[in-house]
């Protein structure tokens, strides 16, 4: 579907461009319509910057309790180092949104969090001492999955987890290799998080205005209803459920399958949705976001209609006992209404949100091969 | 009537439009067209390969579905042996791919493909497991699934792009629009009805191979059917580059010049057509490129992706007068490669974002595309 136009704006410009040369083929920079630049100064100032922030504050934290931990594997310092993961990964719910520019360009979504995590690879790399963290071969092999493989282990006591760092054969080379994934993940987090604070991204973000495809509202939409649809709906929800496997699930495929904390990352994830669309701030101070650029083009419907639906996510998923990949088991029912929930929140938008603002939903492939 | 009309549309578009060559028009002058409307237009061999090369690519789908691919069936279709096709009319032409394939050393040729086509037969009929670095199979994103051998290589991909390339590309470029099949010693008198002249036949035949229509535009492609390179081509006018328009520009040019015996036009547009279809294999590229970037955590999407870039950018090879430089060329393909004892082979499970990001800037910084790459 790509390629199909939304809205007058974009039809007329299309119908120039038949008619026209290059020259007049300019960009609708909505002179006299809405600010963009005050709604982008505001997802740049007021939620992106300081979300990464957040995110680069936990994943120091994490880094430095990695290191204490190889240093002395005790218990308490293994207790310590849990929580820290699960504190960067909860962090990391109010970015996943943001996957465009430096994200994209450092792929932080696949060196943080893609799941589920191959043991296989990863006890493959501890045994073989020889890997490139960056390489496609180790995709499933890294990031916040990974780190939980090794520090929790699957159903492991925690005196197991720490005979693998203080008496097992291969307890210099997973020591490696922890400390490997936690460099490369703080290694990538201030990389993103430098672009925008001092690499010149903010400005180029704000100033990217209008709604063409490459303007930022473009992309950062784009993005955000790529991460509700792919990483929400299908990554947390649907594929553990068994939505893409004929109803049969797959616990294992949870976010964060060895710490049994799917749950509180999903329902996190959704709340940091809904105040992404809202342009609310980490402060909790509500600006411009996407849901006053729909009022202002007079789709307060669609705006209720998105809110009142992410409340209700939010509603099912509380209805859930934890952890996720129990539920997707024997509490199948009450997954499925929390993805059923999600399916109808996908319309809204990926269809009328776009119709409504004139902006091109271009993630999908066209080819349909 | 009908071709009158067409020519007055034409006439009052283009009063309307581009200044970049627009012709003092006057009452004597033909005008030239801004549809691939000509008399005698015909290029029924061109689609009859486009319609195998569809077969071809179904029956290397198969391992996706969880069917092995049949590797006699494959390269009978390739040839055009042994009645290998659904389409009874595909057997009974005298067409095939494989004598029109780049032959050549350098770049992919038809030894490769056929390959290709065997060691996927092999693979997947000894086994249908998912994939995983190291080990062939199916790999699975949302509704798609995708068949990848042990290096996350798409064989259909492959040999789909690959083909087009090694055929329709490297016979528009090297062939079609060539002295041999378009200069001075080639027939453009002798008109024969519903093919017209060797010459516009040539030229057409060259069009055949674009997968276009003839009506398309740059205003109009999201709404037509549209084939193999026709199809890519709007990647480029995605971002904004005009590509589908100015590819069906020089291909009306060019037949153009050719029905009005005008050589230098025809020249040009030979020339300028190569340039701008070598734009459809780098924008396609850099599409892939980015496409495998946003997907980088996604086995199935990345991989696939991959294919599809690594099979437009070897496609580069069949344009003799190409803007990289081979040295360039070859330094992009490593990217997507590994040495398999002598030779390169793709495989892409040393890639990462930043080799990506390497051959996106390396391609864009070459064919000046620095300020769409991010949009492609």
């Amino acid at each position: 579907m790509r390629g199909k136009i939304f809205g007058v704006g974009l039809s007329c410009l299309l119908v120039l461009s038949v008619t026209s040369c290059k020259e007049e083929k300019e960009e609708d920079n909505n002179a006299l319509g809405f600010n963009t630049t005050e709604l982008l100064t505001n997802y740049s100032s007021n939620l992106i910057l300081p979300k990464y922030e957040v995110l680069s504050t936990k994943v120091a934290i994490l880094k430095t309790n990695s290191v204490a931990f190889v240093a002395s594997p005790t218990i308490a310092n293994l207790h310590v180092l849990r929580g820290s993961l699960f504190e960067a990964e909860f962090a990391y719910q109010a970015c996943t949104s943001f996957e465009f520019g430096p994200a994209n360009t450092y792929s932080l979504r696949s060196i943080l969090s893609t799941y589920p995590a191959s043991e296989s690879i990863i006890d493959q790399n501890i045994t073989n001492g020889n890997f490139n963290l960056y390489a496609a071969g180790n995709i499933a092999a890294k990031g916040f999955p990974a780190m939980g493989y090794l520090i929790f282990g699957s159903n492991k006591t925690d005196q197991e987890i720490i005979d693998l760092f203080t008496i097992d054969a291969e307890v210099v080379s997973r020591k490696n290799y922890l400390t490997a994934l936690v460099e490369q993940i703080a290694t990538v987090v201030n990389q993103v998080n430098n672009q925008w604070v001092s690499g010149g991204y903010s400005e180029v973000f704000i100033n990217a205005n209008g709604t063409a495809v490459g303007s930022s509202v473009s992309l950062i939409l784009n993005a955000m209803v790529l991460d509700f649809e792919r990483f929400i709906r299908d990554g947390k929800v649907g594929i553990p459920l068994g939505i893409r496997s004929l109803g049969i699930p797959n616990p294992e495929k949870v976010e964060a399958h060895y710490s049994h904390k799917s749950l509180e990352l999903v329902q996190e994830s959704v709340l940091e949705y809904k105040k992404c669309f809202n342009g609310i701030s980490t402060t909790e101070i509500n600006g411009m976001g996407v849901d006053d650029y729909l009022n202002y083009e007079d789709a307060e419907n669609i705006t209720q209609k998105i809110n009142t639906q992410l409340d209700l996510i939010t509603e099912k998923l509380n209805l859930l006992n934890g952890p996720l990949s129990e539920d997707v088991v024997s509490n199948k029912n009450a997954v499925k209404a929390v993805y059923d929930e999600m399916q109808k929140l996908i319309v809204s938008l990926k269809v009328e949100v776009p119709s409504a603002l004139s902006v091109l939903i271009t993630y999908q492939d066209s080819d349909g091969d | 009537m009908k071709r009158l009309s067409l020519l007055l549309m034409g006439a009052v578009l283009f009063a309307s439009s581009c200044k970049k060559d627009d012709p003092t028009p006057d009452d004597t002058t033909p005008t030239q067209p801004s549809a691939y409307s000509f008399a005698n237009v015909s290029y029924s061999g061109q689609t009859t390969r486009l319609d195998m090369l569809a077969e071809l690519t179904t029956e290397m789908k198969k391992p996706a579905t969880g069917v092995a691919a049949d590797g006699t069936v494959m390269l009978n279709m390739f040839a055009n042996t042994n009645n290998p096709f659904a389409d009874g009319a595909l057997n009974a032409a005298t067409k095939e791919l494989k004598n029109k394939c780049y032959s050549g050393t350098g770049a992919m040729s038809e030894t490769t493909f056929e390959y290709y086509m065997t060691r996927l037969a092999s693979l997947s009929a000894a086994g249908m497991g998912t994939w995983m670095p190291g080990s062939a199979g199916i790999a699975t994103s949302g509704t798609k699934s995708y068949y990848f051998d042990e290096n996350g290589v798409e064989y259909a991909q492959i040999v789909e792009k690959g083909l087009m390339g090694a055929v329709f590309y490297f016979q528009i470029s090297e062939n079609y629009t060539r002295e041999g099949k378009i200069g001075g010693a080639v027939d453009n008198t002798t008109v024969t009805e519903g093919k017209g002249t060797d010459m516009e036949h040539h030229w057409d035949e060259a069009f055949g191979y674009f997968g276009g229509t003839v009506d398309l535009t740059e205003g109009n492609y999201a709404d037509q059917t549209l084939r193999y390179h026709a199809k890519y081509a709007k990647k480029g006018s995605e971002a904004g580059l005009e590509t589908v328009g100015n590819v069906m520009y020089q291909f009306i040019k060019g037949r153009f010049a050719i029905s009005n015996k005008n050589p230098a036009d025809r020249d040009a547009a030979a020339t300028q057509l190569r340039k701008e279809y070598e734009l459809i294999m780098v924008t396609t590229a850099i599409h892939y490129i980015n496409g495998s970037i946003s997907n980088f955590g996604d086995d199935a999407k990345r991989n696939h992706e991959l294919s599809e870039a690594y099979a437009f950018i070897a496609s580069l090879h069949y344009n003799s007068d190409k803007l990289i430089s081979d040295a360039d060329l070859t330094q992009v393909e490593d990217y997507f490669s590994e040495d398999m004892g002598g030779f390169m082979v793709p495989s892409f499970l040393n890639v990462s974002v930043a080799t990506l990001n390497l051959a996106k800037d390396k391609l864009s910084m070459v064919y000046g595309l620095d300020s769409v790459k991010d949009t492609l």
